[in-house]
């Protein structure tokens, strides 16, 4: 189910940064990033529903704050990186509403998981997903980008402002923690 | 070990078993699309500035040259009359000394008290007649 993100288009970040195309620029760029960036929001929150309103709110952030977009980073880095912001706070506010900590973060996008309808039936991938979602945020956050989006560490630094050495190690934790769910889980 | 593990993930094979209602996303893109608010800042052509002249760029400093230039006169002025550095002395004006000093000058312009028959014998010998001046009846009465 990876979605490749599209290729940059300089035309169209220019587009973006002209008034009188920027409306028609951004939504193209609605056409091109709103299915990326949903599997990314998708995965980390494991509900279509909320993934849907956490993608609407992430275009309107980032329509909101597209004059301040000069494109210094590559557009699907600006992107990105609103769509996680996005995903983590939406995380956060649902622990505090159902007053969860960590630990208990598990369990709830376990059951958000097996209740999950729009899914394909796939047992294996299914099982993949509950050990996803037994990672820590943050090593969640990498496997998701490394494994699924195939994204390069150089992008993934870029939008978690964490170094290339640091997204390596945590990925190959996360790789060695769902090897042993795997194995815990046979 | 490590390549059964490895294994699993490539069985797996980037499948992460999702699914979205059928036309999902051409659905939100035309919501999205109808959903965006009008942004001001980003839709509004920008004012283009004209070009700055010279004088436009060197104005304000010739403004500030010229106001730290009456403060310091402004200062100057102050701060001599304060110290009294201005000296108005008779004595350390060259010309009015010189003049002082003259015993002709004295003589001529500065003695207070020249009589009435003086200034008559000057005028006499001026050839200045009293009469062409003074009606007579009031140079007896000044005379006598």
């Amino acid at each position: 189910m990876a979605k490749e993100p599209p290729r940059e288009d300089s035309r169209l970040i220019e587009r973006l940064r002209q008034p009188e195309t920027c409306r028609d620029a951004f939504n193209d760029v609605i056409r091109q990033y709103s299915e990326p960036l949903y599997w990314q929001i998708r995965r980390m929150v494991e509900s279509h529903d909320d993934a849907n309103d956490i993608l609407q709110n992430t275009f309107l952030k980032a329509w909101q704050s597209v004059e301040g977009f000069r494109g210094d980073a590559k557009l699907s880095t600006w992107l990105y990186k609103i769509a996680l912001n996005e995903s983590i706070t939406f995380l956060s506010k649902e622990r505090k509403r159902l007053s969860l900590s960590l630990d208990d973060e598990e369990s709830h996008l376990v059951n958000l998981i097996e209740s999950d309808e729009y899914v394909d039936g796939d047992a294996l991938a299914l099982k993949l997903r509950k050990a996803v979602a037994a990672l820590p945020e943050k090593q969640r956050l990498v496997f998701n980008m490394k494994y699924y989006d195939e994204m390069k560490y150089e992008q993934m630094s870029e939008i978690l402002g964490t170094s290339v050495g640091a997204l390596k190690a945590s990925y190959h934790l996360a790789v060695k923690k769902i090897e042993q769910y795997f194995t815990d889980h046979d | 070990m490590r390549t059964d593990k490895e294994n699993i993930l490539d069985i797996i094979g980037r499948k992460d078993g999702m699914t979205v209602p059928d036309g999902y996303f051409a659905d939100f893109q035309a919501r999205m699309e109808a959903l965006l608010p009008v942004n001001e800042q980003a839709e509004t052509p920008r004012e283009i500035e004209a070009p700055r002249s010279f004088w436009d760029r060197v104005r304000p400093f010739v403004y500030m040259a010229a106001m730290f230039a009456g403060v310091w006169c402004m200062v100057k002025m102050f701060s001599m009359l304060g110290t009294g550095n201005v000296d108005l002395s008779i004595d350390n004006n060259e010309i009015l000394s010189s003049a002082l000093s003259d015993d002709t000058f004295i003589y001529e312009y500065l003695r207070d008290d020249v009589s009435g028959r003086e200034v008559l014998e000057d005028m006499y010998l001026d050839s200045i007649s009293v009469d062409d001046i003074v009606p007579a009846d009031s140079l007896e009465e000044t005379l006598y």
